[in-house]
């Protein structure tokens, strides 16, 4: 492959990631859905399709609402809390995480982060 | 000699996950397991129950260090802290090798908690290359990156994955951690035929094999590990096998755990696809 020979894309890496972060990042509606609007006033449909392609069986705006509804169901994200205090199992942090003590339902437990479902695995035990 | 460099050239054989709901069982049974994967960041601590439990498990068996937090497509270089932290707990655990995800998480200092997926362009690559490197200079010790899984693709791709992750690979110098679960529910989710994937990835450069379950949905599948693993992986995985060689290999259950045996028990069917590569190899000699 030649990068040269390739059409370059319209957003840079750090565009990319500024506004999928802002849109994964968004409370969500009270039926847990993707809400319609960003912050910034515009349609998310619009947002999404700035950079997400769709697939055959889901638009751009439901395959970032798969990753909206993983980050937002998380206790820490609503807590405020950041990935350092998140890393010592021990931390004050330990008190605060009662939805991963307990068991939520099979579908909202499966859509919490990976990297969050092992951490979880701590405070279960 | 078995392994590469980007394993250290062992061969580990078949191992599990280190979880919590099974060390009693380890500890009162002392079961004979190849290895155990412990996740980085649950030990990245000063002192505490979790670096005794792990000390305990260092005398008896062999660990690898697989992380969730490294990031190495984030435009955000990563924390020097971390980076120390981790560092740390090579020196504790001697593990051969190291893995993290290719993905990225955190942006202007914000953290999703999440394996995002990169756009698969080539600034992303020059990106990601820088990363990798620096932090196998600093740690010292040969780096794995992981294929996550993904349920979103981007307008400004250039290249597919495996372009993304051979080029990746190639220019950082770095091993490959092959998640063939992964590449089974990116390949439902993106509608590309997995098989293409596996044969395309570098073998030479693949230090370990990731196996898991997953949970279908009724337009995408979910990454949960929380089921055994279906057929259609197990064929990605004996292809991945019969290109790779025998390959230090890991089951991934992470949710609904089942008792110490059960897990052990999936994993080590990985073993028949193992003998089945040794079989051919000695029959072919």
């Amino acid at each position: 492959m030649n990068p040269d020979e390739m059409k370059r894309p319209e957003m840079s890496l750090v565009d990319v990631q500024r506004a999928m972060a802002s849109a994964v990042m968004m409370p969500l509606t009270a039926n847990e859905e993707m809400r319609a609007t960003g912050p910034d006033g515009r349609a998310m449909t619009e947002v999404a399709s700035s950079f997400v392609a769709p697939n055959s069986r889901l638009s751009a705006f439901e395959r970032l609402e798969i990753y909206n509804r993983q980050i937002e169901r998380l206790p820490l994200m609503r807590l405020g809390i950041h990935a350092k205090t998140v890393q010592n199992p021990f931390s004050r942090l330990s008190a605060q995480l009662g939805p991963c003590r307990g068991r939520p339902s099979h579908h909202r437990q499966h859509r919490l982060p990976k990297r969050v479902r092992i951490f979880c695995r701590h405070f279960r035990a | 000699m078995p392994g590469n460099r980007f394993n250290a050239f062992s061969n580990h054989g078949v191992g599990i996950g280190l979880r919590i709901p099974h060390y009693r069982h380890i500890f009162s049974r002392k079961p004979v397991v190849d290895w155990f994967e412990i996740i980085s960041e649950n030990f990245m601590i000063d002192a505490g129950r979790p670096l005794h439990v792990l000390d305990q498990i260092l005398e008896q068996y062999r660990v690898v260090q697989h992380g969730v937090s490294m990031y190495f497509g984030s435009v955000t270089a990563p924390d020097p802290e971390h980076l120390r932290r981790l560092k740390e707990l090579v020196r504790r655990t001697k593990t051969p090798w190291l893995s993290d995800h290719l993905c990225w998480g955190s942006v202007d200092g914000t953290y999703t908690h999440d394996l995002l997926p990169l756009p698969y362009t080539w600034e992303a690559v020059e990106r990601t290359v820088e990363r990798v490197r620096s932090v196998q200079d600093f740690l010292e010790i040969p780096v794995a990156v992981e294929n996550v899984s993904s349920y979103a693709a981007f307008t400004g791709s250039q290249m597919t994955e495996w372009e993304f992750l051979t080029e990746v690979v190639e220019r950082a110098d770095c091993g490959m951690l092959l998640d063939v679960n992964n590449i089974y529910v990116s390949s439902v989710n993106h509608e590309f035929n997995p098989m293409d994937y596996v044969n395309a990835v570098p073998a030479e450069r693949v230090a370990q094999v990731h196996i898991a379950g997953h949970s279908k949905y009724e337009k995408y599948i979910l990454d949960t590990h929380d089921h055994p693993v279906i057929d259609p992986v197990w064929e990605l995985y004996a292809r991945a096998i019969e290109r790779c060689g025998p390959t230090p290999t890991l089951l991934e259950w992470d949710d609904h755990i089942p008792s110490f045996d059960e897990v052990h028990n999936e994993a080590k069917k990985a073993e028949r696809y193992l003998q089945r590569y040794a079989g051919a190899l000695a029959g072919a000699e």
